[in-house]
């Protein structure tokens, strides 16, 4: 059955992401003991994660991953702080000491304008399947980089990055990230513009040259119907159209609904959409986040997999003795005036392609053969011992490879012969065993075999043998 | 869970045919065994198994070779003459317990024991050779085990192979359909192959045969294409490689020994780490048939005779033969991509544009300038890095002689994709894993990712 949904945390992803990166960059490392522990896991995944713990352990990425972490924070502080120093100090821009009278126009746009082309341009984005994600988020590991120094951090950086990107989070990790920024910025900025409220008395006007009144009194009635259901107080046209000029805007109530609506437009339209955003790009990236685990079926971890569970199992059965290769040749018992024939030439095995009998090869030589069967096997063998032949060549083809049925039949050859050669023909050939010929026929040490390459040193032997 | 069979497929054959090469070969395991020019390097049945997912799938069994089949049969004969009617197998079995299987035929014996405890049997043949009475002899005593036998015609690329031949006399026994496959260049689907062959076969081992002819073609798609991946960031590490020097001429030509140096040593890691991945060892490549020596490219990358050799179109500072020639190329090549990025990127107003390039137009100011690899070395890196891909996906866990590939693969670095990936590369610094301030980001990965599609 299927081992039940192995749950991986993001932390023990990232350290077989960075082993992983690290082995396949620089080769394996040294794993023995690492591999020793993890053998003991039921499941493969469990063995990966326990082999990279180990190898964590024994290397110094641990230092590596402390360090990111805590640059990590510390780089997240700095961006908070930044941020909600920038949200009070917008917000106090925007509204100014008290002294002056507020526009309301251009306090709603300086304190939303740029959120909102920025969420627009997220918007489109978003439609494009390469999108980052958000830039503004990358300052964050920008950041953490800038604060951790030291070995291995590139490693680990990468292996992060490269543990989000299988699961394809990456973008969604941004986004979640830059909305998280932007929510920070503007509750930040709705918190002063609350204090500011709170505590200095404001004048609000809107100011024209070219518009009709109307349009202000439909514009900001269309954008307070969303915050009207939430409970912001509303201006009424009538309020709206004083407030277009200052001497009028002095009104207690006024000032409280003025203030309502601003605050209620920019949680309506700053810090909601944000939240919600934000809401939706973290959802995505946990669900996910919870599919991350280390990719078995890849070439690497099959790799891995296999090296704690050898391919090779061990012989079960007990090696062979040595005298199963020895093969037993006697010298020829025959005293030399016994042996009937001057000199005979038989092939082995020959290629049924070559001529037979083989050319350059003298007319005083009597051939016989070739052994090419079972059958013509008995009947030369019983042939040379009829013929007991004084001086002896077999013919073998180098390129068939020498084995204890042909080393065999050479010996019983052999031994009915005063001499012998063996004439290895196309010792030459692309995938000539030559060289495994002459070391078995070497070790037939008791025949003392002559080995020729041609058949002019053949035909040469015969003569310096002939008496 | 049905499936919790192990299949056990003995590997047999007449010796010195590679049968211990083959197993290599499917195994993807150059230490397995004994491979050597030499007959009886295995003397000992020695096991391999397969695994589909945690469950030993398969055990391949690497065998002896047979060396005296004309005299087993003989001997075989004889001993039927005293026990008559016998069937194949229970003459073998009366074989195993005669005194000259632990003698004089010991090594045949552990075959034919091995062979009748198995579910099949691959014949393998070395079709360079002719067809021979002892291997008509051998194949009579193999039949007599009555176990399915599947022929596997070795060294078929050879330009001597008698494969009619073989196949005409493997028909004249009944084995009507063999495999080809060549343990030293297999076919780059050759165990996908093997598995179907087999079940052809073993019927009822179908589903099994089926899940690994699966798994190997899946294993087969993930190692190529970690292959390009690796390749790939390569490419972008060698292509973000930016290292500023002051244009004095002794700066200069450190600072250009610096850069080749790692980029030489970047070209080396992804060799080993391709070699790796195709799990071969560090001590094997010496006799490989990869273009390579002692597990580095012949040809110095930075020499023009390499540019030559890969036939990539280089400009007349390399051409022009030394060394000194391909940096000034490379200098200006990096000036004029620099200021260009520069101005493109300040003026898409990025704010990380001002921390990477202020800094490097304050150094230009300042009489600094920035060495950059030039177009036709990483044309080269990835012409090699492909063919030895190639060569990898190619070649057998056995081989003993190196084989040259006559053609470089042709491979265009004017796809508009690549060069869009290395264009941007060029403008990131940050991206250089050689370089100090490297910096990974999702940006560099979809780089990488982009690559490795166009790559493939």
């Amino acid at each position: 059955m299927m081992e039940k949904h192995d749950s991986v945390t993001f932390n023990q992803a990232w350290l077989c992401e960075v082993i992983h990166l690290r082995e396949s960059q620089w080769g394996p490392q040294d794993d023995s003991k690492a591999r020793l522990l993890a053998k003991n896991e039921r499941s493969p995944l469990a063995k990966i994660i326990r082999r990279a713990k180990e190898l964590n352990q024994s290397s110094d990425l641990t230092n590596a991953l402390k360090t990111l972490s805590s640059a990590s924070w510390l780089a997240f502080l700095v961006i908070f702080s930044v941020t909600i120093i920038a949200g009070i100090s917008s917000a106090f821009a925007a509204l100014g000491n008290g002294t002056q009278s507020v526009n309301i126009v251009w306090a709603l746009l300086s304190l939303l304008g740029l959120n909102f082309i920025s969420l627009i341009i997220w918007c489109v984005t978003l439609l494009s399947p390469t999108a980052s994600g958000g830039r503004l988020a990358q300052l964050w590991p920008w950041l953490t980089r800038k604060i951790a120094r030291g070995p291995d951090i590139g490693l680990a950086v990468q292996a992060w990055w490269s543990v989000w990107h299988q699961a394809h989070a990456t973008r969604w990790l941004l986004s979640a990230g830059t909305h998280l920024i932007w929510m920070i910025f503007l509750l930040a900025a709705t918190a002063a513009t609350l204090f500011a409220l709170s505590t200095r008395q404001y004048d609000f006007v809107w100011e024209t040259t070219v518009l009709s009144s109307e349009v202000f009194v439909k514009g900001v009635g269309q954008l307070a119907v969303i915050p009207q259901w939430l409970g912001f107080p509303v201006p009424d046209p009538e309020l709206i159209r004083t407030s277009g000029s200052v001497s009028q805007n002095s009104v207690e109530t006024s000032r409280k609904l003025w203030s309502g609506w601003l605050l209620g437009c920019l949680i309506v339209y700053g810090v909601l959409p944000r939240f919600f955003m934000w809401l939706m790009s973290t959802c995505i990236v946990l669900k996910r986040r919870a599919h991350i685990k280390p990719d078995l079926t890849s070439p690497y971890y099959v790799a891995v997999l296999n090296r704690m569970h050898p391919t090779t199992l061990d012989s079960t059965d007990a090696p062979p003795p040595a005298s199963v290769f020895k093969i037993e040749a006697k010298k020829s018992q025959y005293s030399s005036d016994t042996f009937h024939t001057e000199y005979l030439l038989i092939a082995i095995e020959p290629d049924p392609q070559d001529s037979w009998p083989p050319e350059g090869i003298g007319s005083i030589v009597t051939c016989i053969g070739p052994i090419d069967s079972r059958e013509s096997r008995h009947q030369v063998l019983g042939a040379v011992a009829q013929a007991r032949p004084k001086n002896l060549v077999l013919v073998c083809d180098a390129r068939h490879s020498p084995d204890r049925g042909t080393l065999r039949l050479i010996t019983d050859l052999s031994e009915c012969a005063n001499k012998t050669l063996i004439w290895l023909r196309h010792n030459q050939a692309s995938h000539s065993h030559a060289e495994a010929w002459r070391s078995q026929l070497r070790d037939l040490t008791a025949l003392e075999l002559k080995i020729s390459d041609d058949a002019a040193s053949v035909m040469q032997w015969f003569e310096r043998h002939h008496d | 869970m049905t499936e919790q069979t192990t299949l056990q497929v003995a590997v047999v054959g007449h010796t010195n045919v590679g049968k211990t090469s083959l197993l290599r070969t499917l195994i993807r395991d150059v230490n397995f065994g004994d491979v050597d020019d030499m007959p009886g390097s295995t003397r000992q049945v020695q096991g391999a198994r397969i695994m589909l997912g945690t469950h030993t799938a398969l055990i391949f069994f690497d065998t002896p070779g047979i060396e005296d089949s004309i005299g087993l049969l003989d001997y075989l004969e004889q001993l039927s003459d005293h026990a008559q009617r016998l069937d194949g197998p229970d003459r073998i079995r009366l074989f195993l317990d005669s005194p000259e299987a632990s003698a004089l035929y010991e090594q045949e014996a552990r075959v034919l024991k091995k062979l009748l405890s198995c579910d099949a049997g691959l014949y393998v043949v070395d079709v360079r050779e002719p067809v021979l009475a002892k291997h008509r002899d051998e194949l009579a005593i193999l039949s007599s085990c009555a176990r399915p036998l599947l022929p596997v015609l070795n060294f078929v690329a050879s330009d001597t192979a008698r494969t009619q031949e073989w196949r005409d006399a493997l028909a004249r026994v009944g084995l009507h359909s063999a495999l080809s496959f060549d343990s030293m260049s297999p076919p780059i689907d050759g165990e996908e192959k093997l598995y179907q062959a087999l079940s052809l076969f073993l019927s009822s081992s179908q589903q099994l045969l089926l899940s690994l002819q699966e798994q190997a073609s899946m294993q087969r798609a993930a190692r190529h294409a970690a292959s390009i991946n690796l390749i790939a960031s390569m490419l972008i590490d060698v292509a973000s490689l930016r290292i500023r020097t002051s244009i004095e001429a002794d700066t200069l030509a450190n600072k250009i020994t610096l850069q080749q140096s790692r980029i030489r040593e970047r070209e080396q890691t992804c060799v080993n780490a391709l070699l790796n991945l195709f799990q071969f060892r560090p001590d094997d490549y010496l006799s490989s048939p990869l273009p390579l020596t002692e597990g580095r490219w012949a040809l110095d990358l930075f020499s023009p005779q390499a540019l030559q050799h890969f036939g990539v179109h280089v400009s007349m500072g390399v051409a022009a033969g030394a060394a000194a020639g391909a940096t000034v190329d490379v200098l200006s090549a990096g000036l004029s991509l620099g200021t260009g990025m520069a101005i493109g990127a300040i003026a898409g107003g990025a704010w990380k544009a001002i921390d990477r390039w202020g800094d490097r137009i304050l150094g230009q100011l300042r009489g600094f300038r920035e060495l950059t690899v030039d177009q036709s070395i990483l044309q080269l890196l990835a012409l090699r890095q492909m063919q030895l891909l190639n060569g990898l996906e190619l070649r057998g866990h056995a081989t003993l002689n190196p084989l040259r590939l006559e053609h470089a693969p042709q491979l265009s670095l004017e796809n508009p994709t690549l060069i869009k990936a290395i264009t941007l590369a060029r403008a990131h610094p940050d991206w250089s894993s050689i370089s100090d301030d490297f910096n990974d980001s999702p940006a560099r990965q979809r780089a990488i990712e982009t690559l490795a599609q166009g790559l493939s």
